[in-house]
């Protein structure tokens, strides 16, 4: 009776997680199964289960431009994000290479792991946070940047694409200019790793966190990409690995995994674009036709190419939640807002501070393709959200009669 | 095609095992969860040794582990913001107002029941079913679906119910009325559910350790009269003594009043106007005649003056006959054969026809 298949689900919710590439799920089954000895062991066991984690780690360093040596692995995008956050400040803080108060440039629209380090981070006093504000079309203009960063700013964090919306930030332009004004620079690519190539030396960032389970990849295995050269404090303390700045024994078989996926994506990331472009033209334009009252947020500027941003015209979180449910029940899954704060009473902060009212924010949903979709998929998930949106309509229209 | 069910799961035992039984019938179950408790009651709650919260984060858990484990997709809607208005709003003011409120029956009334009526109405379900102990069947005499008292009178919840509203009736679905409470432990124990041997929920759940003075207290400030000291008082006036604030006292209650005198008193009346506490002995504490308002009637045409109905004055009441005359426009006069302590204002008035639940009003 108990079921937990999901083989008959149309899943079109990629930004939250998605499903592992038969590559990814091999290379895991197989370090899971055979390199089982400690990396940190001396041994021939040791030594093999080290050598699957070097040889993902050139692969993650190949996919984004970087060096072996300049990648960290994490066990998520959150303990990236928190490594970079807490990892600058502490550093910072601890040589004494700032006296005097210190602040944080960043946006309204971060991922939590990243926001809410950044609150904690300025809790204690001392530092404080600045935000870029971002428009109503989901653009984040650099200029805002050379206006926010001043002598006391001691890191900026921007994220390369936003989860909610799929917008694309100008990092590069950011980038430059933190360089030239000697502010480490954080980019949050773990939304935008696998869908876009991108090069660290091209941003011009200083620490860069990717996750592996948005790209393919198990759950488990992350990574911060630290620029040679740039000074970070752990977060745990424990054991010497990854060159002292994440203790812990690292998770092999999620490791391998996220290598294999980045070698996917260093091959098929322009072909796994323009199919992900495909199937979100053919759900816009469908989509506009079957919910005329849906509007495509952020469809303007430089997006990604898998991911639709749709606020409906419901008259409360109930409606909403209903056609969420209903459209659950068809087997077609996407999220509101980000899937972390699914069915939170708080309207999505993103979509509020791009200037949406609390009922638009609550109703917009977000939908996310992968490499797995397909065009029938699409097709399919319109019929079911127009069914579903029709289920909703009619019941108002019996309640307002009531 | 199957019929579909949305039901009510709190993460309890009873709510679990009805799935079964539904799932059972053939329909398609659908699990809904409303969180009810605003955040700070919860976390307030939570901190608490020993208390089980109905909506609690754990109970939520414990409803998806139950609802997976049977096969049915489970949802949270939260609908703490119309709880906290409607329910614990009105609790603390009928407090203040030195009556004695029932939440439960307001919450079935205006949150639990109505909000899984939309959601059915939107997703397209034909019923609505919860755990509760309380039966529907199609009564000849009335020639229509009712509530009716359930399997196991011990755990008999009917009363809960008798303030829906009409067109609810028939689509409820109450797939425990047939089973006892220890039968219904023995299913979710062979199904495996880890709720199985959970302990009941509390009577108010938004105040899980039972001390409602103290609620009201943190919740409306002191500076409420209904707070602070006063007179205890008989019928002619005389002062016998002093009350703590009228929000402790209970019409009907004996015990602590801190009166010595030859005979039992009780609290007859509560006086919030005068902030006084008026007592009496137990020939006027009983009272036969009293006024019932909002009447909520299931069973087609209005009470008869006549006719004799069984009432139940408060939960667990053990029930007594009564008859009902029309006094406005649904409001009656309810006349106990035998006179009766605790018709307490602000508690509701339950009217059943032998099993049958007719109807429902609030005793003023």
């Amino acid at each position: 009776m108990e079921n937990t298949r999901t083989d008959s689900l149309i899943y079109l919710d990629n930004n939250a997680t998605t499903p592992v590439l038969e590559e990814a799920a091999a290379a895991l089954n197989g370090a899971l199964r055979s390199t089982y000895g400690n990396p940190s062991s001396y041994h021939r066991a040791g030594m093999a289960a080290g050598y699957v984690i070097e040889k993902a780690r050139a692969s993650v360093a190949r996919l984004i431009g970087a060096a072996a040596p300049e990648i960290i692995f994490t066990s998520s995008g959150t303990e990236a994000n928190n490594t970079a956050i807490y990892g600058t400040i502490g550093r910072i803080m601890s040589s004494g290479g700032k006296s005097g108060p210190a602040n944080i440039v960043t946006t309204g629209v971060e991922h939590h792991s990243v926001s809410n380090a950044v609150k904690a981070v300025c809790s204690g006093g001392g530092i404080s946070v600045k935000r870029a504000a971002i428009s109503s079309e989901c653009k984040l203009e650099p200029e805002e940047f050379e206006r926010l960063i001043d002598e006391n700013t001691v890191l900026v964090s921007v994220m390369l694409a936003n989860n909610e919306t799929g917008a694309i930030f100008p990092v590069s332009e950011i980038g430059g200019i933190c360089a030239r004004r000697g502010v480490l620079f954080h980019v949050d690519a773990v939304c935008a790793t696998g869908k876009i190539r991108y090069s660290v030396k091209d941003i011009n960032c200083d620490l860069l966190s990717i996750s592996a389970h948005k790209l393919y990849g198990p759950k488990g295995a992350a990574c911060l990409y630290k620029k040679r050269g740039v000074e970070i404090t752990p977060l745990f303390r424990g054991g010497h690995q990854e060159a002292n700045l994440r203790a812990g024994t690292e998770n092999v078989p999620a490791i391998a995994g996220f290598g294999a996926a980045c070698d996917y994506f260093f091959n098929n990331i322009e072909s796994s674009a323009a199919h992900y472009l495909k199937l979100k033209e053919l759900f816009s334009a469908g989509i506009k036709k079957a919910l005329p009252g849906a509007t495509l947020n952020c469809s303007s500027g430089e997006a990604l190419p898998n991911t639709v941003s749709l606020t409906l015209d419901f008259c409360d979180i109930h409606e909403v939640n209903a056609f969420m449910f209903n459209i659950d029940l068809a087997g077609v899954c996407v999220s509101l807002g980000a899937a972390c704060s699914s069915m939170a009473k708080e309207p999505s902060e993103v979509l509020t501070a791009m200037g949406m009212s609390d009922i638009r924010a609550h109703s917009t949903v977000r939908v996310s393709f992968g490499v797995q979709n397909t065009e029938d998929e699409v097709l399919r998930a319109i019929r079911i959200m127009e069914e579903a949106y029709g289920k909703i309509t009619r019941a108002r229209k019996l309640r307002v009669q009531a | 095609m199957k019929e579909k069910v949305i039901i009510g799961l709190s993460g309890g035992v009873d709510s679990a095992t009805a799935v079964h039984f539904l799932n059972e019938a053939g329909y398609e179950v659908v699990g809904m969860t409303l969180k009810m408790l605003p955040d700070k009651i919860e976390a307030a709650c939570s901190a608490g040794e020993g208390f089980r919260v109905c909506c609690s984060r754990e109970a939520v858990m414990e409803a998806r582990i139950c609802a997976m484990k049977l096969g049915i997709p489970h949802y949270v809607v939260n609908c703490s913001a119309d709880f906290q208005s409607g329910i614990i709003d009105y609790f603390i003011r009928e407090y203040l107002d030195g009556r004695t409120p029932n939440p439960c029956v307001f919450c079935n009334q205006k949150i639990k029941f109505k909000f899984m009526m939309e959601y059915a109405e939107m997703m397209g379900a034909k019923y609505v079913a919860t755990g509760h102990y309380a039966d529907t069947g199609y009564s000849e005499k009335y020639s229509r679906t009712l509530v009716r008292k359930p399997a196991d009178a011990s755990r008999d919840q009917s009363y809960m119910l008798c303030m829906l509203p009409l067109e609810y009736i028939e689509k409820i679905l109450l797939p425990l009325g047939r089973y006892t409470k220890p039968e219904t432990r023995k299913i979710a124990a062979d199904l495996g559910l880890i709720v199985a041997n959970k302990p009941d929920s509390q009577e108010i759940c938004f105040i899980p350790d039972g001390d409602y003075q103290t609620f009201i207290r943190n919740s409306s400030g002191s500076a409420e009269t209904a707070m602070k000291p006063g007179k205890i008082v008989d019928a002619r006036g005389t002062v016998l003594g002093k009350h703590a604030g009228i929000i402790n006292y209970t019409v009907g209650q004996r015990k602590g009043l801190g009166l010595t005198s030859k005979e039992p008193l009780y609290v007859v009346k509560i006086d919030a106007m005068k902030n006084e506490v008026v007592v009496g002995l137990e020939s006027e504490a009983k009272i036969s005649r009293f006024t019932v308002c909002g009447m909520n009637w299931f069973a087609g045409a209005p009470p008869a003056e006549d006719d004799e109905y069984t009432v139940k004055i408060r939960y667990k009441h053990r029930g007594s006959v009564a008859r009902l005359k029309k006094i406005g426009e649904n409001d009656f006069e309810a006349t106990l054969l035998v006179p009766e302590k605790g018709v307490t204002p602000g508690q509701i008035l339950a009217v059943y026809d032998g099993d049958w639940l007719l109807g429902g009003a609030v005793i003023k």
